[in-house]
């Protein structure tokens, strides 16, 4: 064999080393994608417990038209190792939720961000931040 | 025993090294590639779900010269300016929300809020307060 023959042996190995790589990054960014999909999915969800919550008479423990004081019910603010923390104003409320697996930083969890606007019924925000 | 002439020998030489070069191409690109994404992730501030685990990563942005003073019971985030510029939307948007609950945290408020100002401009850059999270 060649001199030539073990340099593109060598070059083959490499490449089939650096497929394995691309192919792992692949499936951990599918896998983070899928997370943070099921991340908004559950923001929408809350947000439909918000408006709930402004829609109530400060009577009956809602907002009286406004999103203040709104928390996200336990089970579907934590749930299958998503969790979601929030907070509000008047007429927005702020979603900041962290998912199961590990994000793009390579340390610490997928987590999206979203804000969505009460007057506008549209996220003003809505960040995929690792 | 086989005669292979001169044109023959050549131009299987020729194609050898003509997919050696195309085989080295493609392996700087795929390093190429692995350091890009290294460098992505090196750079990438780290926004741990665990509050306790926020004062370690205060720190570290401290002795990068991302954050120049933070106060907590105030919710006050002073940045360095080129720094805070440097920075992709996504991660100042996780920076502020991540502090500010944090700050909520601290001072056993309800409400999240935080201020970032630039520390050579004095400008707000970003803000979560009564409006909602805005950044500049």
């Amino acid at each position: 064999m060649g001199q030539q023959q073990f340099i593109i042996i060598g070059l083959l190995a490499i490449i089939v080393g650096l497929s394995a790589f691309g192919g792992l990054q692949w499936a951990k960014s599918q896998n983070q994608a899928h997370e943070r999909d099921i991340i908004v999915q559950r923001f929408n969800i809350l947000v439909g417990e918000a408006k709930k919550y402004a829609a109530k008479p400060a009577s009956l423990g809602g907002g009286d038209g406004s999103f203040r004081g709104f928390t996200p019910p336990t089970k579907l603010a934590f749930f299958s190792g998503i969790k979601v923390y929030s907070t509000s104003g008047d007429d927005w409320v702020l979603f900041q939720g962290y998912g199961s697996v590990i994000g793009s930083d390579e340390k610490t969890p997928v987590l999206v961000i979203g804000q969505y606007d009460k007057n506008t019924e549209k996220w003003t925000t809505l960040a995929e931040v690792n | 025993m086989t005669v292979r002439n001169v044109v023959d020998v050549e131009n299987k030489e020729r194609r050898e090294k003509r997919l050696v070069g195309g085989l080295f191409a493609f392996c700087i690109a795929g390093f190429s590639l692995i350091f890009y994404h290294y460098i992505d992730v090196i750079n990438r501030p780290s926004l741990p779900e665990d509050l306790a685990q926020v004062e370690q990563t205060i720190e570290d942005w401290h002795t990068s010269g991302l954050i120049e003073r933070f106060d907590a019971p105030k919710a006050r985030l002073v940045v360095n300016d080129d720094r805070w510029k440097s920075m992709r939307k996504e991660q100042k948007l996780g920076i502020v929300t991540q502090l500010a609950r944090f700050c909520a945290d601290a001072s056993k408020k309800e409400s999240w809020k935080l201020q970032v100002i630039e520390s050579k401009s004095l400008a707000v850059v970003g803000e979560l307060g009564d409006k909602g999270l805005v950044l500049q």
